[in-house]
């Protein structure tokens, strides 16, 4: 489990600590103010591969994730400029996730600028100068030696060697969607394997009673999660039933094949029923717990995190609030324990 | 100076913790009348979705210490609580200790004392040392100290109404008394209460009695 987490020059970060994290973190804060980006700091580390995951996180924020093949420094450094700090590709990108035993990730991205003209950086270009800029990515699992990467940029995109995904699971849940359907078939079939899938499919299926059963099916485009409705013959896509219910399986998908590892939820609130808020968070933290794993999730709404208190009595050393402000162009998270948190709720003071 | 019920902030550099509305409203008139302008006064309400009263000041300062942990207290260094004693002022001032020291507050030694150095902490024990009761018992003996006659009124009034015989306890029936008092003097607001005298022009109520000075003295310490 993540203990602690420190970024400097990710993003909206120039430097900053927060401790005191837990099983469920709930990340709270005004717009702008670093949530996903915090989210986004920690999907950075899932792996060695961590330049190409800033392009899953590029299609999460909807801001393209295209690769040109670069006809100049500037517009190689374009590529990654807007993951640094103040968009400063001079600067040092350092995400160090430190946690218990063997749960440690750290990354390092910065551009390395050659002396000396060493191998071809632009497959696709032939201009290639002496001090031409080479993004590098050392990705670090607790006190093993560091793994670097430099990436290529050629025709097809980017081009990673040397690339390590690592046996500590992080999945990060955009705001809007579910996850593709092939990925929710894919883990559905791998838990239904594994003998995994009866206590989530279960407790689907007791919060929504119409819905009797599910099933992998195959349809025009692949596999995808079915669900057999009460008084219904044939057997319907799950997201064609409802889009939250969809969702909310999904992020039971996730996180059941997360086991000991971690699942990131931007905006969860989105595509669920306000009644559905209390039964929500007890289902998720109940398959949280289950599988060890641990949540991010950001939240704007008021309601939902209203629908947490009952959940966390009784099980307060389980909970951390993250609040996040910007001041003066900096961004703190600070960290509020569970019991705090709960009684904050409960007072019905402004937590968002 | 009056937080509202639900509030985000706490930005003075003190704060007082009420059992309720009334005593909230009370203090703040004190500490408008002394000009005392650092401090934040709070009490747990209905509104706040928790109850009120002494038995929910503990989640009342569970919350202050969330809201601190939120980094939206960025001046306090000081709390003081002010329940009432009842008539045990003894287990209130144990009770106010332990939900201090379980919201990771230091808590005074003893009652009346305000202790610490870069947080200050403190508990005053309404009506005042070495006395059982109520805010109502300062309110009613400040009006009687101004008007002595009201004393025989409202008694009279009470035993008339049959109330010498009511169930309730000592501190219901000053509360009645007094409730009794303002409705039958704030004859433009005769639903007034111990909340809103404050803001009467005939409220009986003088703030600026003797009854009291240890009060306003212990804000002033606090305070400084």
């Amino acid at each position: 489990m993540i203990r602690k987490v420190h970024i400097q020059n990710f993003r909206g970060f120039q430097d900053m600590n927060v401790e005191g994290l837990q099983a469920v973190n709930i990340l709270t804060g005004s717009n702008g103010s670093g949530k996903t980006s915090f989210l986004e700091a920690l999907f950075m580390c899932a792996g060695s591969s961590a330049l190409a995951n800033w392009f899953k996180l590029r299609t999460f924020r909807q801001i393209g994730n295209r690769i040109q093949t670069p006809a100049d420094v500037a517009s190689y450094e374009a590529i990654w400029e807007d993951m640094f700090f103040d968009m400063d590709p001079k600067r040092i990108i350092e995400i160090d996730a430190a946690g218990d035993a063997e749960d440690s990730r750290r990354v390092r991205i910065y551009n390395e600028h050659r002396t000396q003209k060493t191998e071809v950086l632009f497959a696709d270009s032939p201009a290639i100068s002496s001090n031409n800029p080479q993004i590098v990515s050392e990705w670090q699992k607790n006190d093993s030696p560091p793994i670097v990467v430099r990436p290529k940029i050629n025709g097809q995109g980017l081009a990673i060697e040397n690339t390590v995904f690592d046996l500590f699971p992080i999945i990060m849940f955009g705001p809007h969607i579910a996850d593709p359907a092939e990925d929710n078939a894919r883990r559905f079939s791998q838990l239904s394997r594994e003998g995994k899938l009866e206590s989530i499919e279960r407790a689907l299926c007791d919060e929504f009673p119409f819905v009797e059963g599910l099933s992998l099916e195959f349809n025009a485009n692949g596999p995808a999660v079915f669900a057999k409705l009460k008084d219904q013959t044939t057997k319907l896509p799950l997201g064609v039933v409802s889009d939250g219910i969809n969702k909310l399986f999904s992020l039971l998908l996730g996180i059941a094949s997360s086991k000991d590892g971690v699942v990131l939820i931007d905006q969860i609130e989105d595509g669920f029923y306000y009644k559905r808020f209390e039964s929500l968070w007890r289902i998720i933290y109940r398959v949280t717990k289950e599988n060890n794993c641990q949540l991010f999730i950001t939240s704007h709404n008021k309601e939902l995190l209203q629908a947490l208190t009952p959940t966390i009595l009784g099980n307060e050393g389980d909970f951390t609030m993250l609040h996040s402000d910007r001041t003066r162009g900096l961004i703190q998270f600070h960290a509020v324990q569970g019991k705090y948190f709960a009684a904050t709720i409960e007072q019905g003071l402004e937590i968002r | 100076m009056l937080l509202d019920h639900i509030f985000e902030s706490i930005l003075s550099e003190r704060l007082i913790v009420c059992e309720g509305y009334s005593d909230a409203c009370f203090i703040k008139a004190l500490l408008k009348r002394a000009n005392i302008a650092n401090c934040n006064i709070g009490c747990p309400s209905d509104k706040g979705g928790h109850g009120q009263g002494v038995t929910a000041i503990p989640r009342y300062l569970a919350s202050v210490r969330g809201v601190i942990q939120k980094g939206s207290a960025p001046n306090l260094n000081g709390i003081l609580v002010v329940p009432d004693a009842d008539k045990h002022p003894n287990k209130c001032f144990a009770d106010m200790v332990t939900a201090l020291t379980d919201s990771e507050f230091p808590a005074p030694t003893k009652p009346f004392s305000v202790e610490g150095d870069n947080f200050k902490t403190a508990i005053f024990i309404m009506p005042g040392d070495g006395e059982e009761g109520t805010l109502e018992h300062l309110l009613w003996n400040a009006a009687i100290l101004q008007n002595p006659k009201l004393a025989t009124c409202v008694d009279g009034f009470f035993l008339c109404l049959g109330n010498q015989e009511a169930k309730a306890n000592d501190n219901k029936k000053l509360k009645m008394k007094v409730s009794s008092l303002i409705g039958g003097v704030c004859y433009e607001n005769p639903w007034s209460s111990a909340a809103l005298i404050w803001k009467q022009e005939n409220n009986p109520v003088p703030i600026d009695s003797p009854v009291f000075d240890q009060l306003n003295n212990f804000l002033h310490e606090f305070a400084a």
